[in-house]
């Protein structure tokens, strides 16, 4: 018998640890819960017959809106996401397999810091997951806790993208980073296509003289914001 | 791996099936406190489902698996220190049926299961990825950032500390 063989042999003879039960089925849990990749459009095309159905609902009850048009500028384009290689275990950062920091449970994984983090990843996976069905009972419902417009309100206006240098660009200019975009032209309807596909996002009104502005982060698509309305628009409009 | 990523739940369970208790004996044998095997164990797996949408198999799964366990072990000792194994007293299992022999034996797991403690933490690694992780040696290399002489050496010394600690 080799050297070799001999010291496996003994290896083999120590005991085989198993991870516990619960250990397994927390993790058999979190699998399932994870959102599947048809999750996605399920949850654009929910998110998109809420808007046409608030839009009808609007246009039956409220003025028509001054809509200006707007040629869209380039929307200013982030670093994309690197593609996913071998890892290189010196620099994780590239081991694209391995997600970054901003995973979506990784702000419930700050929560939980006593070796809960499976109630904490449950907690923030149910947020992603129960995201369409936040949109279907109350779009107010993500704006932030300090500014809560009318839903109403929000889908009146015309919502355009403030682009670097002051210039608005159409919303739909967005599809060339998010192509299941569809017909979403609102930060509302917007931020919830993103936590439905089960991204971080954050999402706040921001303070503005005239008109309404909503700043719009989602961190692991490198996307930061801001929705505008045509007010601060006027005399920025793109050629 | 790419069945689960393409929409299969019960993927998933057949992977883990496959690899759960050779992934935990691994990491249980890297640290010092199974409370901290068991949550490397969860982090990796959790790593595992979420980037299930991302991942494409430039790698043999087992490799990139037990990359993630590396990187989650580097962590793990950057923050606390490297830590010895500890097997807590478990009973050893001997075959044989000469009560000599079963104490000889015995005597000699209980040495091996010591070296292997005492092994440096990069020897343990390598010699665990082979043993558990059934990795080659340029698997070993890729799961651990270096190059292949140095995932040979580290093997071929880890074998030749533990058998020496066994013919004593």
């Amino acid at each position: 018998m080799s050297d070799d063989k001999k010291v496996s042999d003994l290896y083999r003879k120590l005991p085989r640890e198993e991870p516990p039960r619960a250990l397994d089925e927390a993790i058999l849990a979190a699998s399932r819960r994870r959102p599947m990749r048809w999750a996605g459009p399920l949850a654009a095309a929910a998110v998109l017959v809420l808007a046409v159905a608030v839009g009808l609902q609007v246009e039956r009850g409220k003025p028509d809106a001054v809509v200006i048009k707007a040629t869209p500028p380039p929307v200013p384009q982030s670093t994309p996401a690197p593609k996913p290689a071998v890892p290189a275990p010196s620099d994780r950062r590239t081991f694209a397999a391995d997600p970054p920091k901003e995973a979506p449970a990784a702000a419930a994984e700050q929560i939980a810091g006593d070796g809960t983090r499976e109630a904490a990843r449950a907690e923030s996976r149910a947020d992603a997951r129960g995201a369409p069905q936040v949109m279907m009972r109350a779009p107010a419902s993500i704006h932030a806790p300090a500014a809560r417009p009318a839903p109403q309100a929000m889908a009146v206006e015309r919502w355009f993208l403030l682009a670097r240098h002051g210039e608005c660009a159409d919303v739909s200019t967005l599809k060339r980073r998010v192509p299941e975009l569809g017909e979403i032209n609102d930060p509302q309807a917007f931020a919830a296509l993103m936590r439905g596909q089960g991204y971080e996002v954050t999402a706040a009104p921001v303070e503005v003289p005239s008109g309404k502005a909503f700043e719009i982060k989602v961190p692991q698509k490198a996307l930061a914001l801001m929705f505008v309305t045509a007010e601060l628009c006027s005399g920025n409009q793109a050629r | 791996m790419l069945a689960y990523r393409d929409g299969n739940a019960g993927a998933f369970e057949t992977l883990y099936s496959r690899h759960r208790g050779r992934l935990y004996r691994f990491v249980l044998r890297s640290v010092k406190s199974r409370a901290v095997a068991e949550e490397l164990f969860q982090e990796a797996w959790i790593r595992v489902i979420e980037a299930r949408t991302r991942y494409a198999p430039q790698a043999r799964f087992t490799t990139w698996l037990y990359t993630i366990a590396h990187n989650l072990l580097t962590d793990h000792w950057r923050k606390k220190g490297l830590s010895l194994v500890a097997l807590d007293g478990d009973d050893v299992v001997v075959s044989s049926a000469d009560p000599v022999r079963q104490i000889e034996g015995r005597e000699a797991l209980q040495r091996f299961a010591a070296a292997l403690d005492g092994l440096p933490a990069a020897q343990r690694e390598a010699f665990l990825l082979h043993e558990e992780g059934g990795l080659s040696i340029a698997d070993i290399a890729a799961a651990t950032g270096s190059n292949e002489e140095a995932a040979k050496s580290r093997l071929r010394y880890a074998m030749a500390k533990l058998k020496a600690a066994v013919d004593e």
